[in-house]
């Protein structure tokens, strides 16, 4: 792996722990759902424009309640899920989060969560720091309160980093996440620099999907332009020394470039897709979906239950086919694109999502380039 | 002996798992996975056998010499021990 100027421990599948990776690989074949997301609330106190919930109505009367949350959680383990991810929205707005979380827990799942971090204070920073999550994903969206602003709608940079110190110092596992839109590209290198700073393991993403529970297939106004989301992939990349993975991807597809190998479909890197296979998502509504980016209702798990919306969700995804242009794409070892993606840029799982084709092309180009500069 | 109520003993895809609860997360924030012969023998413990009587039983069930699995028992249990698995 290449050194960058930036020390960052980058999150990649490769960092998933094995006996997550053997779980999930026995689940796909017996249709186990390994893993699951709850997705608490879709209210936010943030109102970060490229969010795919971006839900500003008040919709407590339609979430589930506690003890819903708690009876899904033992079904859910009944049929085998391990790992719970706890979300939003912010789920930390939820005033009993607490009863859910420590009744979730007891279930014996190992539970995360994911949080923008500003309500990690009193009662929730004791909660944390005397039960903690297998890990605590705290979104970082810039490294100032002004970038907060922009970005988020609220200046909570102090407020956010002081609870990120907080959690670390009381031994609570904590990941970043690190989303990139318009309004927070400038800061790529402050943010990586931050990161590196806090010596926190990060993930990154330069890809956002669409705002898919408004039903606006394609559309994300607030987010990169393909190239630009190349351009900042590569950057991030470099700084945080992790590019060696994508260079590595840049080089087969020259290969099979030069070769005009049509067959030869590079083969995937990292984890495929879950959803659907080993893992589901239940919306605050109570709908099971085969992941958060797929709004297909595959059943209301109160009326219905867990095991017959599971059986649903598994019956949906087998029927899902990526498009031809995708599975026969040089690309691919480069490229995000799954049938998530697909299902929010285009609105339907069999075309391909012009804006992964159009970044994925300039990721790969940018690669090589980096490469031929290097050999001078 | 019993399980320790910090524990939850679970079987998922043939993994058979301790995974801890409650507070005890701040001191082991994991899973603990089992071999088949640990699952046999923390069976045996929380239905009634000494460490002793598991192991003969160990050595029985998976034809193993009575030394050796005394040993691999004894160091089993020594690791319970240390996480507290066992009450």
């Amino acid at each position: 792996m290449a050194e960058g100027k930036y020390n960052i421990d980058a999150v990649t599948a490769r960092s998933e722990p094995q006996i997550s990776q053997k779980l999930h690989a026995v689940g796909r074949m017996t249709g186990t759902p390994v893993s699951g997301t709850f997705e608490l609330t879709s209210r936010c106190n943030f109102n970060c424009r490229m969010c795919y919930i971006h839900d500003d109505s008040a919709v407590r009367g339609k979430e589930l309640t506690a003890g819903e949350w708690l009876d899904l959680g033992r079904q859910a383990a009944d049929a085998g899920t391990v790992f719970l991810l706890l979300t939003g929205g912010e789920p930390l707005l939820r005033p009993d989060f607490e009863e859910i979380y420590v009744g979730l827990k007891k279930l014996g799942l190992m539970v995360s969560v994911n949080t923008n971090g500003s309500l990690i204070t009193g009662r929730i920073e004791e909660l944390f720091g005397n039960n903690p999550p297998v890990r605590l994903n705290i979104s970082l969206y810039a490294p100032d309160n002004d970038g907060y602003t922009a970005l988020c709608g609220a200046p909570a940079y102090d407020l956010v980093a002081g609870n990120i110190e907080r959690m670390v110092s009381a031994g609570v596992p904590v990941k970043l996440n690190v989303s990139f839109a318009g309004q927070n590209a400038a800061s790529c290198e402050r943010l990586a620099e931050l990161v590196s700073t806090l010596g926190l393991p990060c993930q990154t993403s330069v890809y956002m999907y669409p705002p898919v529970r408004t039903g606006n297939p394609g559309r994300n106004a607030d987010r990169l332009s393909p190239e630009e989301a190349a351009r900042l992939r590569i950057k991030w990349d470099c700084l945080a020394g992790s590019n060696g993975k994508l260079r590595s991807a840049a080089g087969l597809i020259e290969e099979l470039s030069r070769r005009e190998c049509e067959d030869a479909v590079p083969p995937a890197e990292g984890v495929r897709c879950r959803a659907g296979h080993t893992s589901y998502w239940i919306s605050s509504e109570g709908r099971m979906l085969m992941c958060g980016m797929i709004p297909v209702d595959c059943g209301d798990v109160l009326s219905e239950g867990f095991g017959k919306c599971w059986l649903k969700t598994r019956e949906l995804m087998r029927s899902v086919v990526m498009p031809a242009k995708c599975s026969a794409c040089a690309l691919r070892p480069v490229c995000p694109v799954c049938p998530a993606a697909c299902y929010a840029e285009t609105g339907i799982f069999s075309a391909a999502p012009e804006y992964l084709c159009e970044m994925s092309a300039c990721l790969s180009r940018g690669l090589l380039s980096m490469d031929r500069e290097e050999e001078k | 002996m019993k399980l320790s109520p910090d524990f939850i003993l679970r079987t998922v895809c043939g993994e058979t798992m301790l995974m801890p609860v409650g507070e005890n997360t701040k001191r082991f924030n994991g899973i603990f996975t089992l071999s088949e012969t640990g699952a046999f023998l923390l069976d045996a413990v929380t239905n009634g056998a000494t460490q002793k009587e598991a192991a003969e039983r160990l050595s029985r069930e998976f034809d193993i010499p009575h030394d050796v699995a005394e040993s691999d028992a004894s160091e089993f249990f020594a690791q319970l021990a240390e996480y507290g698995v066992l009450s």
